[in-house]
């Protein structure tokens, strides 16, 4: 059972986990290819 | 015809070789691709399901965050637990991503093994093996690549999380380090680190609010209420109480220094009498514009706000209870910064005990006191009074035992206490100024050679940092105050902030 409080106080730092995930996972591709 | 037959199955066996060495690479290459790539791409799923979309189906986290049963109502900091937990469930949900995955290639190998057309499909289905194989250690290498780079990315995000916290709870403690604020709690007398403050939504109480395990900026209550964690954030707006013993502390404490102000002394003595002339002083000096003055709670307000009535009608004041005392909380802001005063009026009967004297822990926490002294309970002063005179000031005089008494089981307990009295300031007021003659100039001297008190005189003075000597009447002429009121006044109040006196003067 989800806490609503928790999951709407979660939301920005998890969405900011996965983008930054996935940022840096582009990058480290991006640096592969051109290297 | 045999021989029709035989190129017949020679060219078959050509085209079938043909299509095998073509089929075979295919279904090599796609299964190293669809599993090489398949598997980075269903952890990343994995990560989005658990991380953005988290859909109504998706599995439960395998651990669970678990917090002390005493842990404040307060939803916990994402980076201070929630964000392994997270990690975990995100590895778990993208590892059955993989497994799924993987099951389908299999089923679609061992089909092409078993269909009627197996010499078609068998091509397909040992390419695929060999692919999948292949493409599950490249997409295995892959995968944990992009595993290490989100544990990493969660690894970095709680320790910097963690340092901002830390650095912003050093900040606060600095700046009330530097403002000099240093919390009293007017009940319990324990100095405060952090008041506790209560939920402005539901009233749930979170005892330390400040940045760490349940929020750096700002902390959400169980009932979603955001709250703010710091008193450099305003979080000295919400409803505050001690966290040692949950009283109320409704005079917003630290937002300004707090001048703690004892007065001692022994029964009858004229304590209270003389804090309501204070009193009633800061209230004119408010009227007057030279500073605002307000009380600082409901407790304080109840108890003084009948202080310029006692004293303009000049009756007597109500003996204090025998019982230990909450301060009298005064918010003052003079000319520059505020401050809160909180004055504790202990009865007399309290410092003629050691044990009761031990048990007034305030007294550890002041750096001025106050040591109220009538001069007609002194022997020696009052067997030298005319009986005329005895008989006229008999009903005033308070039969308290020596003043000496008082003053000594003070002082030892406000040293026993650790108390640096070389760091301490000692004001001795001589009440009944309005019944007795003025002892001229030299008010210590006067103690010393008509009270009989020059032990006394020179233990304050050898013993704290400063002692000052006053002759005080704590009685109202018309509508003004006393003169020596606002001359005390102005000493005690003056290390703190600027009086009006001081700037009049």
């Amino acid at each position: 059972m989800t806490d609503p409080v928790e999951e709407e106080s979660y939301r920005s730092q998890r969405r900011f986990i996965f983008a930054a995930t996935l940022a840096v996972i582009v990058a480290l591709i991006v640096t592969g290819l051109v290297l | 015809m045999p021989v029709i037959y035989a190129v017949l199955f020679i060219v078959a066996a050509l085209v079938y070789l043909a299509y095998f060495a073509c089929a075979l690479p295919i279904a090599v290459i796609s299964g190293f691709v669809s599993y090489g790539l398949g598997m980075p791409v269903a952890y990343l799923a994995g990560l989005a399901q658990v991380l953005v979309v988290r859909p109504a189906g998706l599995p439960s986290p395998g651990r669970r965050l678990k917090l002390p049963a005493d842990a404040d109502p307060a939803v916990p900091q994402y980076f201070y637990g929630p964000a392994v937990v997270d990690a975990d469930h995100a590895v778990r949900v993208a590892y059955d991503n993989c497994r799924r995955l993987w099951q389908q290639g299999t089923r679609a190998v061992l089909a092409a093994f078993s269909t009627d057309t197996v010499l078609l499909t068998c091509p397909l289905g040992i390419g695929g093996a060999i692919g999948m194989a292949a493409g599950t250690a490249a997409g295995a290498v892959v995968t944990a690549g992009c595993a290490i780079v989100h544990l990493l990315t969660v690894g970095v995000s709680a320790a910097a999380v963690r340092a901002a916290g830390t650095v912003l709870r050093g900040a606060d403690s600095a700046v009330l380090r530097v403002k000099n604020i240093r919390i009293v709690c007017p009940d319990c007398y324990e100095r405060v680190p952090y008041p506790g403050y209560e939920c402005p939504g539901c009233t749930r109480r979170h005892l330390d609010v400040r940045p760490g395990r349940f929020g750096i900026v700002r902390r959400r209550c169980r009932c979603g209420t955001r709250m703010n964690t710091l008193l450099l954030f305003g979080s000295s707006r919400m409803s505050a109480f001690c966290p040692y013993c949950g009283h109320v502390l409704e005079h917003r404490p630290g937002q300004a220094p707090e001048i703690v102000l004892p007065f001692f002394g022994a029964a009858g003595a004229g304590k209270t009498r003389l804090l309501f002339s204070m009193v009633v002083q800061l209230q004119m000096w408010n009227e007057s514009g030279q500073l605002a003055a307000e009380f600082g709670d409901a407790a304080t307000t109840r108890e003084l706000s009948v202080a310029g009535s006692i004293l303009r009608s000049q009756t007597a004041t109500t003996k204090t209870a025998v019982q230990l005392p909450r301060a009298y909380i005064i918010r003052l802001t003079p000319a520059h910064g505020t401050r809160i005063l909180l004055m504790f009026d202990a009865a007399g009967e309290l410092f003629y005990s050691t044990e009761r004297t031990q048990e007034l822990r305030y007294l550890s926490k002041a750096r001025t006191f106050i040591l109220v002294i009538d001069p007609l309970s002194v022997p020696a002063f009052w067997n030298r009074l005319p009986p005329g005179r005895q008989a006229a000031l008999g009903e005033m005089r308070s039969t308290a035992p020596s003043p000496d008494l008082a003053y000594q089981q003070a002082y030892q307990e406000i040293e026993g206490m650790g108390v640096q009295l070389r760091k301490v300031r000692l004001a001795v007021v001589f009440s009944r100024a309005d019944l007795i003659d003025a002892p001229g100039t030299d008010i210590a001297e006067w103690a010393s050679d008509v009270l009989g008190l020059g032990n006394l005189v020179r233990s304050a003075r050898l013993n704290f940092r400063e002692a000052r000597f006053f002759f005080t009447a704590s009685v109202m002429t018309g509508e003004d105050m006393h003169e020596s009121i606002p001359a005390l006044m102005s000493w005690v109040l003056g290390r703190h902030s600027s009086t009006p006196t001081e700037e009049a003067s």
